[in-house]
């Protein structure tokens, strides 16, 4: 049998033959061909949503975008937060998955930076709770309000939801609450003696279920360096509740450079930090064993306007560009 | 200017005298000269004489010593009688003296050879009225061609240090070029280079004399060559010359364009001095990620540039300009509202470093890109630079014609 080149066998070979280059040279992992004098993640842009616009048809006006989450409850559908500051507070738009359009837009007082995808199906924000079907089902304790750094799980075992803040400069609150926020129990633990005397600031919480390694993003507030918490399942930090993280046995990660406007998120994949060290702008993957730079994504001149978010599972992050007032979901460079 | 027409006139002589010969070395006195008188006609006999005589005179001024005069029967084979006369006295140097009449006017020349060789050393020629009035200018002819011919008066060493026994040789691709001794209105013409470049008729230069040498050809700048003369046999290597352009196509790669390439068309409105540019650049934007996909850009670069510096002939060359540009962006996912964009940039300023090699030359280029910002498109307003710092640069390759 005799193969006949034909012009698509021809381009397969090209693609093939620059892929191959480009391995030769060790140069995907530094992502070298994609660079030009555009924004990197035109390349990772899987959606897009004019929120400047679809507000201005349901007469919601903004100053900014306070916080983005997607959310995914336990059995329920994923959606995506978009907390809003308003010149009356705050409001807030839900989206589906997709970024179709806005399902809801809710005013309520309840409405705080802390959010959840709760074990029943629902979603929590501050303290306002709702259904599958966005409808409102709950008012939990008013503390998740004011808890700025407030960050949760779900513990589907125990059928409970729990939401963790620093309580205090040198306590870590956790506040755990039934499957229907009927909070159960909020004791707080010393974070002694790794805290310095300024205290933390908790940036993110990674816990994707029972299994998955528990991580906390902390801040020291005295703009030390960051500190990754690493622990190998929720188990090990139950276990080590009131015992101080110090002598609990969890990996410290101390990062080797300072945050851009403290901005961290954790994922699977590693932590997500936003840098603008070295006169180059970038969001940088770090490892969670030894805090070095895995890899990274060019961003431009200015992140000023701009709000970032990454999913847990590390599939897909969500940027939102407040000049242009364009909401992106991108799928993950790595 | 009469030194000049001596010294050609004598140079066209011994050109024609030894193509194709190589001068052969005789046992003559360097330090005796004698005067070789053309066949006599009875109208010009005593200008004849008188020519010979003042030849002799200078030769003896000049501190040669003189053999007893011959009469020559040489007519156009001047240099083989002037060769036979060193031969039959022993003297190295052979004055030869002709007169003729046309009509009322005497014409006459005064030449000196290297009988060694049959080499014409120097020579005056010149016509006036054939009276008493000519005699001064008879012997005047005789001081400029002695003059000319920078004998007798030489120091050793310039009689230890002979004129080189061989041709020049030319090594240039340029075929069909002129190659000229000198430059100007006081060139003269060596020869058209051929298809294994040029070797030149025999000239007595000395080792360390500087010459200058012209290049020209139709449609091509002209170019010189300095050069200086060695005592041994070597080619010598002429500048390429470099066509006059009017139009080049170019063919670049840069690193604003990583998986893509740009090719360009220049017209030069003033011929190698200014040129009016159009370029398409394409290229995809692909980090080879899990998570990218290939974005596509397209570029249309419109510009003009003016060369600086440096001449046409010039190998190397420098050229800046200023231009605009618009670039179509496609982005492949099928979820975004804005897949499509279109940038329009001004760029104030590039500029090109240029290796001209006949009819094509690499380029080095570097442009500066302002965008601005414009309402469709993906770039924002302000100065455009790669996330890693790279300047734009491009290396391609200028095709001309």
């Amino acid at each position: 049998m005799v193969s006949r080149a034909s012009p698509a066998g021809a381009m397969g070979l090209l693609a093939s033959s620059l892929l191959g280059l480009a391995a030769a040279l060790g140069l995907s992992s530094c992502a070298f061909f994609g660079r030009d004098m555009f924004p990197s993640e035109l390349q990772y842009r899987e959606a897009s949503f004019d929120l400047d616009a679809a507000l201005a048809k349901l007469g919601q006006t903004y100053r900014s975008v306070a916080k983005i989450e997607r959310l995914s409850p336990v059995g329920g559908e994923s959606r995506l937060f978009v907390l809003l500051q308003t010149d009356a507070g705050l409001r807030l738009a839900i989206l589906d998955d997709d970024l179709e359009g806005i399902e809801s837009l809710r005013s309520d007082s309840s409405l705080a930076r802390f959010m959840l995808g709760d074990v029943a199906g629902g979603y929590a924000c501050g303290s306002l709770v709702l259904d599958a079907a966005l409808a409102v089902s709950a008012t939990a304790d008013a503390s998740l309000q004011s808890a700025y750094d407030a960050a949760g799980y779900r513990d589907e075992a125990s059928s409970t939801n729990v939401a963790l803040w620093m309580g205090g400069t040198t306590t870590l609150s956790v506040y755990t609450f039934q499957y229907d926020w009927t909070l159960s129990s909020f004791p707080g633990y010393p974070l002694l003696p790794v805290s310095p005397a300024s205290g933390y600031y908790l940036a993110d919480l990674l816990s994707i279920d029972a299994a998955s390694p528990f991580i906390l993003a902390l801040l020291p507030n005295d703009g030390s360096r960051p500190l990754l918490a690493v622990q190998s399942d929720r188990a090990a930090f139950d276990a080590s509740r009131g015992l101080g993280y110090g002598a609990s046995g969890a990996a410290m990660v101390y990062l080797d450079f300072h945050l851009d406007d403290g901005r961290i998120w954790l994922t699977a994949d590693g932590a997500v930090a936003l840098r603008n060290d070295d006169k180059v702008r970038r969001l940088s993957r770090i490892d969670y064993g030894d805090g070095e730079e895995l890899d990274y994504l060019y961003l431009g001149d200015s992140t000023e306007e701009q709000v970032f978010s990454f999913e847990p599972e590390g599939k897909f992050w969500y940027r939102f560009d407040g000049k242009s007032g364009i909401l992106y979901k991108l799928r993950t460079w790595w | 200017m009469r030194l000049h027409r001596s010294l050609a006139a004598g140079l066209v002589l011994a050109l024609g005298s030894s193509l194709g010969a190589e001068p052969a070395a005789l046992e003559l006195d360097g330090g005796r000269a004698v005067v070789l008188a053309s066949p006599r006609e009875a109208a010009s006999e005593g200008f004849a004489d008188f020519l010979a005589q003042a030849l002799a005179q200078e030769a003896e001024a000049a501190g040669l010593t003189l053999a007893p005069s011959l009469e020559g029967e040489y007519g156009a084979e001047e240099p083989a009688a002037a060769k036979a006369a060193a031969a039959g006295s022993g003297a190295r140097w052979v004055l030869a003296a002709s007169c003729a009449i046309e009509g009322s006017r005497l014409l006459w020349r005064a030449a000196v050879y290297d009988g060694a060789r049959g080499e014409l050393l120097g020579s005056d020629g010149f016509s006036a009225y054939a009276g008493l009035t000519a005699l001064p200018l008879l012997a005047g002819s005789a001081e400029a061609a002695l003059a000319a011919a920078r004998i007798g008066g030489r120091s050793s060493a310039d009689d230890a240090a002979p004129p080189i026994s061989f041709r020049l040789s030319f090594a240039s691709s340029d075929r069909g070029a002129l190659l000229s001794l000198g430059e100007g209105e006081a060139s003269f013409p060596l020869g058209e280079v051929g298809e294994s470049g040029l070797e030149a008729p025999y000239l007595p230069f000395k080792p360390g004399q500087r010459l200058v040498f012209g290049l020209e050809k139709e449609g091509f700048w002209p170019a010189r060559k300095s050069f200086v003369v060695k005592d041994e046999e070597r080619e010598i290597a002429l500048p390429r010359l470099q066509p006059k352009t009017r139009m080049a196509a170019y063919f670049s790669y840069g690193s604003s364009r990583r998986l893509g390439a740009a090719a360009a068309l220049r017209w030069y409105p003033v011929a190698d001095w200014v040129y009016l540019r159009a370029e398409d650049a394409f290229w995809c934007a692909y980090d080879f990620l899990p998570g990218s996909r290939p974005v596509f850009h397209d570029e249309l670069r419109l510009g003009s540039g003016a060369y600086l510096f440096l001449s046409p002939s010039s190998p190397f060359r420098l050229s800046a300009g200023l231009g605009f540009s618009g670039i179509a962006t496609w982005v492949g996912s099928s979820g975004l509202e804005q897949r499509s964009g279109f940038d329009l940039c001004l760029e104030p300023f590039f500029w090109t470093l240029e290796w001209h090699r006949g009819p094509w030359a690499l380029v080095l280029e570097q442009r500066l890109l302002y965008s601005l910002g414009s309402e469709g498109g993906f770039l924002a307003r302000g100065w455009a630079e790669s996330p890693d710092g790279v300047p734009f640069l491009a290396l391609g390759v200028l095709l001309k014609w």
